[in-house]
């Protein structure tokens, strides 16, 4: 009874009225502007990073709370057991060893490969440049999973299944790294090139004295993508390797499903927080020239 | 500069085999798992019943593509990814836009979010996946908790064969968002400000402004990442191994990558399938990419012609 009083004394038309008013005023006001403006950005960041945050809590609770309707969303109970339990039960560490094996080597070799080739191709006279920087550019448009087919057979036929070398091989002749930093190469003038031959510096003193420090930004941009590449990699992976040994994290990450749908989530997400830790330094660490990279090469198509 | 008695050696004997010195790493990587793989797959594709052990085939014909065409799994794959890529480009597009303009203001502790946003770009799917499929569970995930106050009855995302293609959706466009976002922003920042300012003179909204001006001119790049994102549609296959173990709960969710790595696995004959799906996958990269170019030359002398008309008027 008392409740229907207030609900009809309430006047919609001056709550709109007022409603319109208070907008408009934010739509003109510089300062409000800015606080909509504020609010919106963190409303959807908060969005984009609500998975990270689930994961965060729930690795650090029991699995008894996980399940509870509905969720905590702010754990009373913090545990780090879930981290110990992980790191001594599963082979976790092992498939991190791996990643970070496959990870660097292949960042070393993919590296050496194509700035050596970068270098040919750009202050070397090799007859046929043109036509061998042809088909580099009809390589690029091929999709990977185009090779892979023929690749998984190369990889048998070589006796390199189940061997982590199998998944650094067929990555460093990288074509795409190539143009890249040939792109870069031609930036450096010629001139230089020329003083320092005629300096009496050798071709292969050149390049890792002034051309490579010359080109640091597209290097580290190279390290970075080819880092997250192989750290990610997961198709590959799966067809290669057969033992649980040679496994990389992500798909060392899929023995904590079962057979049957019966995970533990607290388990598996204690795994995937750890598998993720060293991607996120390196993000935190080089963020600026990431995200440089990505709008350089995205612009330019 | 002193040069080591090897380096002189070097230099003097070696000028015409020089280059080919600094070049054979990777002629030869490039060779053995690139050139050899595009050739041997085309070749293989076209050997009909192509027997894995003992390298005996059939006959050269167009059986392996009748057999995938045939199939009602490949014939899914297509649809799938159709119906994927008509959900995923143009929603995680919309989004991205707005996230890129809402960032452009340049307010202060931009860094802080542009952290928030640009997380996911550095995830493994399979990781984050994990998460995902904790919250896609259906008797105790947040998402369903949270639908539950809008009266939302519980959705069984990952058993739910008719909700599977939604779950997917959802997690394609959160991770596309981040590329995009960074993509647009950098186009949006390389946009000269006169513009803005010539147009404020005008007294244009900030709507005006930006239909008139930052859409149009950003629409190079967004023709560019309508088709990265297309072409990655093609390519889904993490996720689903991830959220179902499988093309989708009931083996309704194949995609094109999902084929070939099955077929790869699967029988003795399979290797001729799989190469033949991904000539298919091939033919749509490129005819993407055919039409990305095709369409940007047709925006490119459309501007021109508008400019010229301007000049003449």
């Amino acid at each position: 009874m008392h409740s229907s009083d207030t609900r009809k004394k309430f006047d919609f038309n001056e709550f709109f009225a007022k409603v319109k008013k208070i907008l408009l005023q934010i739509i003109t006001h510089s300062k409000t502007k800015k606080i909509v403006l504020y609010t919106l950005l963190t409303v959807f960041a908060a969005l984009m990073f609500f998975p990270f945050y689930w994961l965060l809590i729930s690795a650090l609770q029991r699995s008894e709370d996980l399940t509870t309707l509905p969720p905590n969303f702010f754990p009373l109970r913090i545990t780090f057991n879930n981290f110990i339990t992980v790191l001594q039960e599963s082979k976790l560490l092992r498939y991190l060893a791996n990643s970070l094996i496959v990870t660097s080597i292949s960042v070393v070799c993919t590296l050496f490969v194509t700035i050596l080739a970068a270098f040919a191709l750009t202050k070397l006279k090799v007859p046929g440049r043109t036509i061998i920087i042809a088909i580099m550019l009809t390589l690029i448009i091929l999709p990977s999973e185009l090779l892979i087919v023929t690749n998984y057979s190369t990889i048998i036929q070589l006796g390199l299944q189940d061997n982590l070398a199998a998944l650094i091989l067929p990555f460093v002749g990288s074509v795409y790294y190539v143009l890249i930093l040939r792109n870069s190469f031609l930036v450096s003038s010629d001139k230089i090139y020329a003083a320092a031959r005629i300096d009496g510096a050798s071709n292969w003193r050149y390049l890792w004295r002034v051309l490579v420090p010359q080109s640091k930004p597209t290097i580290i941009a190279i390290v970075l993508f080819n880092a997250l590449a192989s750290w990610n990699s997961f198709l590959w992976p799966m067809l290669v390797i057969k033992t649980d040994e040679n496994k990389t994290l992500p798909f060392g990450l899929l023995t904590f499903v079962g057979d049957d749908d019966r995970m533990k989530i607290e388990l598996t997400m204690a795994a995937s927080l750890i598998a993720l830790i060293p991607m996120l330094i390196l993000f935190l660490t080089t963020r600026k020239f990431l995200i440089k990279a990505i709008s350089r090469g995205g612009s330019k198509g | 500069m002193k040069n080591t008695k090897f380096e002189k050696f070097w230099d003097n004997i070696f000028p015409k085999i020089r280059p080919w010195l600094f070049l054979s790493p990777f002629i030869l990587f490039v060779l053995v798992f690139s050139v050899y793989p595009v050739l041997r797959s085309i070749s293989l594709a076209f050997m009909q019943d192509y027997n894995r052990l003992t390298g005996n085939y059939n006959g050269i014909g167009w059986g392996n593509f009748e057999g995938i065409f045939k199939s009602r799994d490949f014939k899914n794959a297509i649809l799938n990814s159709s119906l994927y890529a008509v959900m995923v480009v143009p929603i995680g597009l919309v989004i991205s836009l707005f996230f890129a303009s809402l960032l452009n203001k340049r307010l202060k502790g931009t860094a802080i979010y542009q952290t928030a946003f640009f997380l996911p770009l550095v995830t493994s799917t399979v990781a984050i996946g994990f998460v995902w499929r904790f919250m896609f569970n259906g008797n105790y995930g947040v998402l369903n908790s949270i639908l539950s106050i809008f009266g939302v009855d519980k959705i069984k995302w990952l058993e739910d064969s008719r909700y599977s293609l939604t779950t997917i959706v959802i997690y394609g466009i959160w991770s596309s968002i981040p590329f995009s976002t960074i993509v647009l922003l950098s186009a949006m920042q390389s946009i000269n400000k006169k513009y803005y300012i010539i147009a404020r003179m005008d007294n244009a909204s900030s709507f005006q402004m930006f239909k008139k001006i930052t859409l149009p001119m950003m629409m190079p790049t967004i023709i560019i990442l309508m088709f990265l994102n297309l072409i990655s549609s093609f390519k889904v296959f993490d996720e689903l191994q991830v959220f179902f173990g499988g093309p989708g709960p009931y083996s309704n969710l194949y995609t094109i990558v999902w084929y070939i790595y099955e077929q790869m696995r699967t029988g003795i004959y399979g290797v001729g399938y799989a190469a033949a799906a991904s000539i298919v996958l091939f033919v749509f990269v490129l005819s993407a990419t055919l039409l990305l170019v095709l369409i940007r030359k047709v925006w490119l002398n459309r501007g021109k012609r508008l400019v010229r008309s301007k000049r003449n008027a």
